[in-house]
């Protein structure tokens, strides 16, 4: 299934950074009044006495694939993980502002965490598949709910595991670890057993900086595949990468959101002056 | 340059810390091997079996006449009976004649037709032409000359006439012995179907010394004349006769009748129909050994029934031990008896029903004895010398039948595993069965584990999964403490706290897991229906800290009303209500006592371990289980348990190797009493506790010291198997993750 894309114009100004023009993607046209899922508004967040976000606000809109980029430690992963509340598992944390997931505040006391983990999907940097069958992965979420009968299961898992593009890897192989596959196929196992979620938002957090190019590049395509029906948020220290799939890009530095804009606009005209030093390449 | 050197200083540094590191790698496996081999060596001599040196034998001069003989313990000097009743003693170095002595006091022409030596030695037994008969005691003693060369003489013969008149009944067969104040004298007369039994009782006035003699004689009648006949303790006898029946007979309490035994005989053996060649009683005369015609060698003991009347019982029985057997000689000291044929012998051990070796016996011997230090056999020829042989014997006592299965010991109602390793006579023999030894470590190991392992593998799953910071590390750490308490302590608590304190408290303790697991589900309950606001304010596994005063309450609430409770529902305490209602049999200081105090040792241990295994899955494991959706108990569940199971499993081993070896706490809560039984509500005697008890007092080299060593060399086994069993798991589910 492809993405009801637009074809534009490759953007002449990412000449600026070395970007292989010919892999680039083209962007999905999205209206710039796309309704936000995720709104994000004066979020502070502490390591114990460590401050690590400072009023940090932000629009993630759906359906679209929103990069993080900034220097390391610049806080891009700590604000992927407030999403959904993952950094709640960390002792000695604090956290001060709201994050709406469609409306709702995540922090509300009522909100179930289990229920917004499976509605906010999230892939980590190292891919971490369960020491288990490849089928077993993928179930596992829903199996944590018990609301599908064997047979939807195993379509579900299917579903997921084409939509991660590793069905015809996998297909024969089912039963068995998920521990044998290669780096690249367990990164995307990783995404299928989030998908297996359905969730509403995919938080992926440098999802291919432990992978090799080529398995990157299947990642990306990937992302690319997904885009549109999942709102994505991915975390990522490769600014390539960012411009090649990314529809917004946000640019953190010292936990501070610098800018956020459509793409084309951050590597082709970034507003402010560290976000240009930063794309091309005077730090970080 | 410089830096070469320094590169070379380096390098040298670098392998002299490889090396000290692989030398203490190498110094603990040798100290481990080293114990091993130290305990295989000190144990390895139970193997060896009975030799007699016929190549080192010696030949002495005793003289071709008599009717007994027999050696000083240092097998310098040989006496003989004469029919003239003249005890000659002589020099068996150089042949001297030493001494001479008529204790007998015969009458002019009569003379002894029969006599017999007890098996301890220093008793004859002795008749005459005339149908008298007498026990006599003698020793032969050394005497020390200037020189200091050892010389013997005989000591003061002390002479009892059992049966004084002179009737000229032909008396061929008998027996007797001396227990104390009491004399013992069984005899048949030739050709009379029936069998005698005299009891004398000796009174000594205190004053003048002088002895005073009553005797009196029991007959009971027999199917046919005795063959022969030996003396068992107390007055039994059995009595063999020539168409091969063997019965028992045992006096009443008051001594007025002699009451046959029922026989009965080990499953699948049965008695031998041949004519009874001789009957002779082993040392301590518990049991007796039966010469068949036809080459058939019988052991029969007495054993108590159910009514405590005596039964007659055929333990073991060896088909043509030798070629031509004639008769048996016996050990003074141990169970121990020689078959004896026409031109062999061997020897063999009664209690295990072993058989070793043969050795060559010259053809026309006379008789048999093993001196009484059971170095020399003396074998007493035809031609007048006796011919001494080195002799061997190790441990023939202690064979792997007597460590490890049932054994008929004498005196016990039937074949049972017995650990008695010492007892108060001097012909005692020890009862050294492993199988009580090590179900108590079974035993005690399985009832510490029992309430321990489900404790500390929650606890570190709790303390691992749901506890967080500071409280995490306080739990941890107060835990670690726990397994610091010195066993000793934990011991003291358990036999002077715990095991009065539990008496009458049984049926509370055990429902104390139960309750306490119903309270904390139904808090667990009560707890989700709670506003959200309340409970964040115990997040991170705090809230379970909430339980403590309500388990402490329910704790002590359900002990203190312990006895009361029990009186209320059973009407007695639970312990008399399970020995009347189902005969289960209660002891203060037994398994349950010892499983809670060595819970104290196990569970931080196990806990520990866990733990760590618990907080060594990868965190991307559960964060990617919590990613998803899941709680942390699926998470702890699905995805944190599986992979650290190889190291849980590891950790419960490496508790139970401890409660195996543990044994402080087992020797001072225990009771010690080495039973086979696995009621918790019995005490026991583990492995490494018989060790704390025993070997402090075993005489170094001996059989009893060398078993302790094969039985410390099981518990290493045991132990060391469990850790081993435990490292496996642990390495081969690493390798998996």
């Amino acid at each position: 299934m492809t993405p009801t894309a637009v074809m534009s114009e490759p953007t002449s100004h990412l000449g600026r950074i070395a970007v292989d023009s010919a892999n680039r993607r083209a962007p999905v046209e999205v209206a710039d009044e796309a309704e936000p899922i995720v709104r994000v508004r004066n979020l502070d967040f502490w390591y114990g006495d460590t401050q690590a976000l400072f009023g940090v606000d932000l629009d993630v809109p759906k359906g679209q694939v929103t990069a993080l980029i900034g220097p390391s430690g610049c806080g891009k992963s700590t604000f992927l993980r407030c999403l959904d509340r993952m950094n709640d598992t960390i002792d000695g944390v604090r956290i001060s502002g709201t994050v709406e997931l469609d409306g709702q505040d995540v922090y509300d006391p009522r909100v179930d965490v289990v229920e917004l983990r499976r509605r906010v999907g999230m892939v980590f940097q190292r891919p971490n598949p369960f020491p288990m069958s490849i089928y077993d992965n993928v179930a596992f979420g829903p199996r944590l709910r018990k609301e599908l009968g064997r047979k939807e299961l195993d379509d579900l898992v299917e579903k997921c595991l084409r939509s991660a593009a590793l069905w015809d890897e996998t297909r024969d192989r089912l039963d068995q670890s998920a521990l044998g596959l290669s780096g690249g196929q367990q990164q995307r196992l990783c995404i299928a057993r989030a998908l297996a979620n359905q969730p509403e938002v995919l938080l992926l957090d440098e999802p291919c900086s432990a992978l090799d190019p080529n398995a990157t590049a299947k990642i990306e395509d990937l992302i690319f595949e997904l885009r549109g029906r999942y709102t994505i948020v991915m975390v990522t220290h490769n600014m390539q990468q960012a411009a090649r799939v990314s529809d917004v890009t946000a640019f953190f530095l010292k936990g501070r959101l610098v800018e956020a804009d459509r793409t084309e606009v951050v590597f082709t005209r970034p507003s402010k002056e560290e976000t240009e030093n930063y794309i091309t390449g005077r730090f970080g | 340059m410089a830096r070469r050197a320094s590169d070379r200083r380096r390098n040298r540094r670098d392998r002299l810390a490889a090396g000290i590191v692989r030398l203490g790698g190498a110094g603990v496996v040798l100290a481990v091997a080293f114990l091993a081999a130290f305990l295989v060596r000190e144990a390895l001599p139970l193997a060896a079996r009975p030799e007699i040196h016929d190549d080192r034998a010696r030949v002495a001069p005793l003289g071709g006449d008599g009717l007994l003989f027999g050696v000083d313990p240092f097998v310098e000097a040989g006496w003989r009976l004469t029919a003239e009743g003249v005890l000659v003693l002589r020099d068996l170095r150089d042949g001297a004649t030493l001494a001479e002595a008529r204790p007998f006091d015969l009458a002019a022409g009569e003379r002894l037709v029969a006599a017999r030596l007890a098996p301890s030695g220093g008793v004859v037994a002795a008749a005459t032409s005339t149908g008298r008969v007498a026990l006599a005691e003698f020793r032969v003693v050394p005497e020390y000359g200037d020189d200091l060369a050892r010389t013997y003489r005989f000591s003061e013969a002390k002479v009892r006439w059992l049966r004084d008149e002179a009737d000229g009944a032909p008396i061929t067969r008998l027996d007797g012995d001396v227990e104390d104040d009491r004399l013992w004298l069984a005899y048949a007369v030739e050709g009379e179907a029936r069998v005698h039994l005299v009891r004398g009782r000796l009174k000594t006035n205190r004053l003048t010394g002088a002895e005073r003699l009553s005797v009196k004689d029991l007959a009971a009648d027999l199917p046919a004349p005795a063959a022969d006949l030996a003396l068992l303790d107390h007055g039994g006898l059995v009595v063999g006769l020539s168409d091969g029946a063997v019965l028992g007979f045992k006096p009443d309490r008051r001594f007025r009748t002699l009451d046959a035994m029922p026989t009965t005989a080990a499953s699948g053996l049965e008695p031998g129909s041949g004519g009874v060649l001789a009957v002779r009683s082993l040392v301590g005369r518990g049991s007796v050994l039966v010469v068949r015609v036809g080459d058939v060698l019988e052991h029969h003991l007495p054993r108590p029934r159910e009514d405590a009347t005596l039964e007659l019982y055929l333990a073991h029985a060896w088909e043509a031990p030798v070629r031509g057997l004639r008769d048996v000689a016996v050990s003074p000291r141990q169970r121990v008896f020689f078959a004896l044929g026409e031109d062999e012998l061997r020897i063999g051990q009664s209690t295990a029903g072993r058989l070793y070796g043969r050795s060559p016996l010259a053809p026309g011997w006379r008789g048999v004895l093993l001196a009484p230090r059971e170095d020399v056999l003396a074998v007493w020829q035809g031609d007048g010398a006796v011919r001494l042989e080195p002799v061997e014997l190790h441990y023939p006592g202690f064979t792997w039948e007597t460590w490890f299965t049932r054994i008929q010991y004498e005196g016990l109602p039937e074949p049972a595993y017995v650990w008695q390793s010492t007892g108060g006579t001097e012909s005692y023999e020890p009862k050294v069965s492993l199988v009580p030894l090590v179900v108590g470590t079974l035993k005690g190991a399985l009832w510490a584990l029992l309430p321990s392992i489900p404790i500390a593998l929650l606890g570190a799953l709790y303390c691992a999964r749901f506890l967080r910071g500071r409280a995490r590390e306080a739990v941890k750490s107060f835990v670690e403490l726990l397994a610091g308490i010195p066993s000793v302590v934990l011991g003291f608590l358990g036999a002077l706290y715990l095991a009065p304190k539990m008496n009458d408290r049984y049926l509370s303790v055990l429902l104390l897991p139960l309750v306490l697991a119903l309270a904390a589900l139904l808090l667990g309950a009560l707890w989700a229906r709670l506003p959200i606001q309340w409970r964040r304010r115990f997040h991170g596994g705090r809230a379970a800290w909430l339980l403590l005063p309500l388990f402490f309450l329910l704790a002590d609430f359900l002990l203190r009303s312990g006895p009361g409770l029990e009186g209320w529902l059973l009407g007695e305490p639970l312990t008399a209500w399970l020995r009347d209602r189902f005969e289960v049999p209660f002891e203060q200081r037994n398994a349950l006592v010892v499983g809670l105090a060595m819970g104290f040792a196990v569970t931080p241990l196990v806990f520990t371990l866990a733990e760590d295994a618990f907080r060594n899955v990868p965190r991307d494991l559960s964060e990617a289980s919590l990613a998803l959706g899941a709680t942390e108990w699926q998470t702890a569940v699905r995805v944190v348990v599986p992979p650290a199971l190889p190291g849980v499993v590891a950790a419960s081993m490496i508790g139970l190797g401890r409660a195996v070896g543990e044994t402080m706490i087992v020797l001072m809560a225990t009771g010690n009493t080495p039973i086979t039984s696995w009621n918790p509500f019995r005490g026991f005697r583990t492995l490494s506790a018989n060790l704390a008890v025993e070997l402090p007092e075993a005489e170094k080299g001996a059989g009893l010291y060398r078993t302790l060593f094969l039985s410390a060399l099981l518990l290493f086994a045991m132990t060391f198997v469990v850790n081993l069993a435990a490292e496996w798991v642990r390495v081969r589910g690493r390798k998996k993750l």
